[in-house]
């Protein structure tokens, strides 16, 4: 009788434990995505790249990554076959082209279920899109009608004007060509704007 | 002793004769050319030129009015713009070889009219300046082509901040392309770098009152003419009629 309520009790105390480790491991109950945050990070070093990062000539993608990751508190994934990070090492910076490629950045988001896909918008793409929203992030395809790779990231940052191009609506903040609240849909910037599909993703609260 | 150190200097000198002799014949061999080898032909690189630009020309103006529509501050009718489109596939055919890149291509503009319904921008086009061939290779009937160019474009927006913009940007562009049938076309497309690098730099905002009044926005219009209606004649060269059409 004893000796089975010994069992009982640490039968019990390996479920305790195994619980309080599934939570600590799972992403799902132990982090939150805070937009605001990623925007605010994104706002501090749209224009001038954080010293503690690599900064590379095709930055976009590395940037919006940091986003996500320092101001929107999405942890390092380093399990499974896709995995996203950047990590300083002894000989230098370790990363994964998760982290610094979009089309395969675009691929560890969505199909890992880091965020939803909210969809896509061909030209000419409205100023107001009544979909997206601060915190979200945009892929590009500047050439839909040859390929079907992402050539390009940025992160929604703000609802307002851009001041360059005086259009009114979400506005992104993005690195290769650095850039500080410009409109979401790059056209005054983009000479290929009428063969250009952007995608957006919204990462999930809870991951 | 002295015809001994004779001896063996003669030995030594004929040794470094005979390894440099060697070094020479392999050298030659070398340079000759082989079977496989083509000369390069100047006018094969013309011909690349002309394809490449007429190309960047189309793709950067797919859906962009033809004349005299395209400094307007109206859609043209419909009927005039599926013209205009057929055009540009007929051309794309003089230009494309047959794979799966042309055949998308095609699936967008044949019969995609989306842009009609839109009242929201009309494209002015896209003009290319300042074109630099940071590489040409031409072996037989392949070619491969690094493009260095500056364009300009913009448009005329019609949404509730209405105005008009003119935007300058520099694209570095790679080609494969192929001779099929006597011509030179496109079997390989990719954008190096480009995009989202360009900078606004003629802008005017009006409003919705100035739209309807001819005298307010034709000079806005003229001026954006100016700035990207006209390619320079270095680049208008290569832009064949043959290839690219009606439009210019």
């Amino acid at each position: 009788m004893v000796k089975s309520k010994q069992w009982d009790i640490r039968l019990r105390a390996a479920l305790v434990a195994l619980l309080i480790t599934g939570l600590l491991v799972s992403p799902v109950a132990a982090f939150a995505y805070d937009p605001a945050g990623a925007c605010s990070y994104a706002d501090r070093y749209a224009l001038s790249p954080n010293p503690n990062y690599p900064y590379f000539e095709k930055d976009c993608t590395n940037f919006v990554s940091q986003c996500l990751h320092e101001g929107g508190g999405i942890p390092f994934d380093t399990a499974g076959t896709r995995q996203w990070y950047c990590q300083k090492v002894w000989y230098g910076w370790s990363y994964t082209q998760e982290w610094t490629v979009a089309d395969r950045f675009w691929q560890w988001l969505i199909n890992d279920n880091y965020a939803q896909n909210l969809g896509y918008w061909n030209y000419p793409q409205p100023d107001n899109n009544s979909i997206t929203a601060p915190g979200d992030v945009f892929l590009y395809n500047w050439n839909t009608t040859t390929d079907t790779i992402f050539d390009h990231a940025s992160i929604n940052a703000a609802y307002g004007t851009d001041i360059n191009s005086g259009k009114i609506g979400d506005l992104v903040d993005q690195h290769t060509t650095n850039r500080l609240h410009a409109i979401w849909h790059l056209i005054p910037y983009n000479p290929q704007y009428q063969t250009t599909r952007i995608y957006a993703a919204r990462p999930w609260p809870w991951v | 002793m002295f015809a001994k150190i004779s001896i063996f200097l003669r030995r030594y000198l004929k040794v470094w004769a005979a390894l440099l002799s060697g070094v020479a014949l392999c050298s030659a061999a070398v340079a000759v050319p082989t079977h496989d080898q083509v000369e390069f032909n100047p006018a094969d690189a013309e011909g690349v030129k002309a394809v490449v630009l007429s190309w960047l020309h189309f793709v950067t103006n797919p859906w962009t009015p033809p004349e005299p529509y395209r400094f307007v501050g109206h859609l043209p009718p419909r009927a005039v713009m599926e013209q205009r489109l057929n055009n540009v596939k007929n051309c794309l055919d003089l230009m494309w070889v047959d794979c799966p890149q042309k055949s998308r291509l095609e699936e967008r503009l044949i019969g995609n009219t989306k842009w009609f319904d839109s009242i929201e921008l009309i494209a002015f086009g896209t003009s290319i300046f300042n074109v630099a061939w940071d590489n040409i290779t031409v072996v037989g009937d392949k070619a491969e082509v690094t493009v260095t160019s500056t364009v300009r474009f913009g448009g005329f927006w019609l949404d509730e901040s209405p105005g008009l913009w003119v935007s300058e940007g520099k694209e570095i562009d790679k080609f494969t392309l192929v001779k099929q049938d006597g011509r030179w076309k496109i079997s390989y497309w990719y954008i190096v770098s480009g995009p989202g690098s360009a900078e606004i730099i003629y802008q005017e905002s009006v409003t919705k009152g100035d739209l309807e009044n001819p005298a307010k926005i034709r000079p806005l219009l003229e001026k954006a003419r100016r700035l990207i209606g006209t390619p320079p004649e270095e680049v208008k060269k290569y832009l064949d009629p043959d290839l690219v059409g009606p439009y210019l």
